[in-house]
């Protein structure tokens, strides 16, 4: 058995390297609260290669629009119908952004739906922290940075039962971009939502 | 009327009546074969295949009919063959017709002792034995044909329709047999508007497939009790009327499984939504991205565009994105918007002028081509081509090519390079019990400036690196604190870092920088050189050639570990886990072990089970199993097609009467999954 590898998802368009220190603190996390076997650092994939069907949580962010090429998108896709989650950021934190624009389209192609509101009971609020509220709220929501909008869902595609994509507007790629050692300054770890996320892909 | 006038008479009553009769013969051979088709029908359904193929039986059964018979009459062509079957009838005439027939024939003129002749033929009256003849031959075809058609009229003009004009959708115009409204239905389906397609009806289906939106007509025999209908747990309004029941929705989005219950009876009709595709559009021109120097010129776009059933328009889509870091601004542009009608295949060429976007340097152009279809119920849907990026070069990135403008420095001669160091070190080591402690202390000594030397050169390096910055991200508080540092300061915070390489990851007092993790290796190298030469410089050889083959390492480390990073390089925190879980770095302790996790497919174990079950009441409630085979096939049509597609093969083959052994074993093998072989934990790891 390998233990967990945080992934992110390399693709040609945009800027998918925007928030490099997410994983490092998402890896901290569950490293703190999980005895998950964890490797210390994330890696890159390309969306394109035969690599990302390795990692059981791919996590894909950016700013610029996201316009997949063919590679892309079937690799993609065989990804998530073998079992993979794809948890998508906007890093843009807009909805009316291109990014937020382009990637939910793009991911309509893939998945062959529209991304749907995911109910703030699902799961996923449950998997190991409790979260009766849904999604946790970010500090560039509450200061009105972006849309200007707290957003009370995430987004997603279901496959059967389970989540096959995860798609936020409340831009967690900035909430989270800070390094792991400066957590003892929060009162409350903003990354407990990321140990959800984690341990759901990897038990469903 | 001559004598040959009279026979010719005759012959022409009998050919018409012979072809009359004929005719008759072969009518009441294709009635006969449609009755009984229709009697079989009424006992047995007759499949619509074999229904198509009976009129056509019918036909040649008639035509066969017909020529036997008029065979039977080909001799009437010959006069005096007429003549001998008058004669035959007429025995009065005394062979007076032959023969005068003959004589005509003969001599070309008429003879005395014919008219003699004459008279006798004309005393004997034969035409009455020829309208005999006639209506014999017509009378028994045209009576038995009359009474068979009167038959076929009394029947129900549906069951006879069925037979005669058989096309799908007719089974209900079978009479009913039983109070069973259910036994026989069809249904109908009318596809919507905009896909052009011809309404479809269907005998008796266990699935219809249909694309989204379709109209659903369901429709049986009035027999019996009432009919109730649900799709799913809705309920769906059945009308009766003209001895029928009717019930109508439209094809949903999800498979649904439509019960028709009539008293105890119930009938399942599983309904399978057929997707309407999304255009697929191609950009063929400009077929990679591209960064362009200046955004000027002409750039030719081309594209195709393709759809199932219809394209309504197409344009090209531009997004021009300004700004760097967190700060961006975009600009959507929609050019060249054409309508297609309702084609299935477009192409549209269009010439961009570069110098209409105001192009700035930096800028980037997200290009694609769009369509959307004529989906009026679900859609409209909408595709794009793959994009293209056209970037507009900065100024300054032009200095950030690699191209080297000079040849490189040459290598400085004065200094010895670390291998050699390191031979000259392992010579001086093995020639040490020789040599007095004097002697060895000058050699060590002369060793030890030489690596100092080299110490210096790759301090110069790091300053340098440091000086021009790493060429990765680097916040602004790292660029601050950096401008207060001396670079002496800046060389012993990395040698405080890089003295606890032995024992742990590299790290300085408030995290790690991209610049120090880029200078890395050459640290190390510094660093074991200093303690290299602090040994030589005592006469300790031995000492100091560990610390120099570490220095090579580093060296060889730092060769390999040039690279460009185009996008900049992301700051790589490795997360130190021992530190975060609080189990310090001793060997021995980690985490608390852990169980395999159990297997979480039971859903598709239990949906195996299901499949095992319908099997085995296949023989003795073979309905009952189709329907739970199509309960299940409804369940997994859209998270497990691959069970889902011979699971219908098997359906319509049970339904159908066929062998379904194929299928049924397809989807067992599929339903199980393929082989898995559980050694241990899962691969991806797994929760505590």
């Amino acid at each position: 058995m390998s233990a967990f590898t945080f992934a992110t998802a390399q693709y040609d368009s945009g800027d998918w390297d925007s928030a490099p220190q997410v994983p490092a603190n998402v890896i901290d996390a569950v490293a703190r609260y999980t005895a998950i076997d964890v490797n210390p650092s994330g890696i890159v994939v390309p969306l394109a290669s035969r690599d990302l069907l390795r990692y059981p949580l791919v996590y894909l962010t950016g700013h610029l629009p996201v316009r997949l090429s063919s590679a892309e998108r079937e690799m993609l896709r065989t990804y998530l119908e073998r079992g993979g989650l794809l948890f998508v950021d906007d890093h843009n934190h807009d909805i009316d952004g291109q990014f937020h624009k382009s990637c939910t389209d793009e991911l309509a192609r893939v998945v062959g739906a529209r991304l749907k509101e995911i109910p703030n009971d699902h799961a996923l609020y449950r998997s190991f922290f409790t979260f009766p509220d849904g999604p946790p709220a970010t500090s560039h929501e509450l200061n009105g940075w972006g849309d200007n909008l707290v957003h009370k869902h995430l987004m997603g595609a279901m496959r059967g039962d389970r989540l096959q994509v995860l798609y936020s507007n409340k831009d967690y790629s900035s909430e989270w971009g800070y390094h792991p050692d400066n957590k003892r300054f929060l009162s409350i770890d903003n990354t407990r939502f990321a140990v959800n996320i984690v341990v759901y892909a990897l038990t469903r | 009327m001559t004598v040959r006038g009279r026979v010719l008479r005759v012959r022409r009553i009998l050919v018409v009546s012979a072809v009359t009769g004929a005719l008759l013969w072969g009518a009441l051979g294709a009635i006969v074969i449609v009755a009984m088709a229709v009697a079989v029908d009424a006992l047995v359904a007759l499949s619509l295949g074999t229904r198509i193929v009976l009129p056509w039986i019918a036909a040649l059964a008639a035509v066969t009919t017909m020529a036997v018979v008029l065979r039977r009459a080909h001799r009437a062509r010959h006069l005096d063959r007429v003549a001998l079957w008058i004669e035959e009838r007429a025995p009065a005439l005394r062979y007076a017709l032959v023969t005068r027939l003959e004589m005509a024939v003969v001599e070309g003129a008429i003879p005395p002792h014919a008219v003699l002749l004459e008279q006798q033929v004309d005393s004997v009256p034969f035409e009455p034995v020829a309208w005999q003849a006639a209506r014999r031959a017509v009378g028994l075809p045209a009576a038995a044909a009359t009474v068979v058609t009167l038959l076929l009229v009394l029947l129900p003009g549906g069951a006879v329709a069925r037979v005669a004009a058989p096309r799908a959708g007719d089974a209900i115009a079978r009479a009913a047999t039983t109070r069973n409204a259910l036994a026989s239905i069809v249904v109908m389906v009318v596809p919507p508007t905009y896909t052009g397609l011809a309404p479809q009806a269907l005998d008796d289906p266990a699935r219809v497939v249909a694309v989204v939106g379709s109209l659903i007509r369901i429709e049986g025999r009035t027999a019996g009790a009432r009919v109730h209908a649900t799709a799913g747990t809705i309920p769906i309004p059945v009308t009766s009327g003209n001895d029928r029941w009717r019930a109508a929705l439209g094809m949903p989005a999800a498979p649904v499984v439509v019960h028709l219950r009539q008293e105890s009876r119930e009938r399942l009709i599983l309904l399978e939504p057929g997707a309407d595709s999304s255009p697929v559009v191609t950009l063929v021109a400009p077929s990679r991205d591209t960064v362009l120097r200046v955004a000027s010129g002409i750039l030719p776009l081309h594209a195709v565009f393709r759809d199932d059933f219809g394209l309504a328009d197409g344009w090209w889509e531009l997004v021009i994105s300004s700004g760097e870091g967190e700060n961006f601004k975009f600009r959507t542009l929609v050019l060249g918007h054409a309508a297609f009608r309702n084609a299935r295949r477009g192409e549209r060429f269009l010439r961009l002028r570069l110098d209409s976007l105001a192009l700035e340097p930096g800028d980037l152009v997200h290009l694609r081509a769009v369509a959307r279809d004529g989906n009026s119920i679900t859609g409209p849907g909408e595709s794009g081509s793959d994009t293209r990026t056209l970037r507009i070069a900065r100024p300054a990135e032009y200095d950030s090519l690699s191209v080297e403008g000079m040849p490189p420095p040459d290598p400085l001669k004065g200094l010895i390079s670390q291998r050699m160091l390191i031979l000259l070190a392992e010579g001086l080591e093995k020639k040490r019990p020789g040599l007095s402690r004097e002697t060895l202390i000058d050699e060590s000594t002369l060793i030890a400036r030489d690596q100092n030397a080299l110490r210096k050169q790759v301090s110069d390096i790091i300053f340098a690196r440091l000086d021009a910055g790493s060429g990765g991200e680097e916040s602004e508080g790292e660029a601050i604190r950096r401008k207060d540092l001396s670079p002496e300061e800046l060389l012993a915070a990395a040698n405080a870092s890089t003295d606890k390489a032995n024992t742990g990851a590299l790290d300085f007092a408030d995290g790690e920088s991209p610049v120090v993790a880029i200078n890395r290796p050459l640290l190390e190298a510094y660093n074991a050189m200093w303690e290299a030469g602090r040994s030589l410089g005592i006469g300790e050889p031995r000492k100091a050639l560990p610390h120099m083959y570490a220095a090579l390492v580093a060296i060889e480390k730092a060769r390999l570990a040039e690279r460009i990073y185009l996008r900049g390089k992301p700051t790589e925190v490795i997360v130190d886990l021992a530190k975060v879980r609080l189990v310090g770095k001793k060997d021995g302790i980690g985490p608390a072990p852990r169980l395999p996790r159990t297997s979480e497919d039971g859903v598709m174990a239990g949906r195996a089970a299901r499949f095992d079950a319908a099997l085995g009441r296949l023989g003795t409630a073979r309905s009952a199993a189709v329907d739970s085979l199509l309960l299940l096939r409804a369940e997994l049509l859209a998270i497990a097609p691959a069970v889902a597609a011979p699971l219908g093969d098997a359906i319509d083959a049970l339904r159908a009467g066929r062998d379904a052994t194929v299928p049924l074993v397809a989807a067992r093998r599929a339903l199980a999954g393929a082989p898995v072989v559980h050694t241990g934990l899962s691969r991806w790891g797994g929760a505590p």
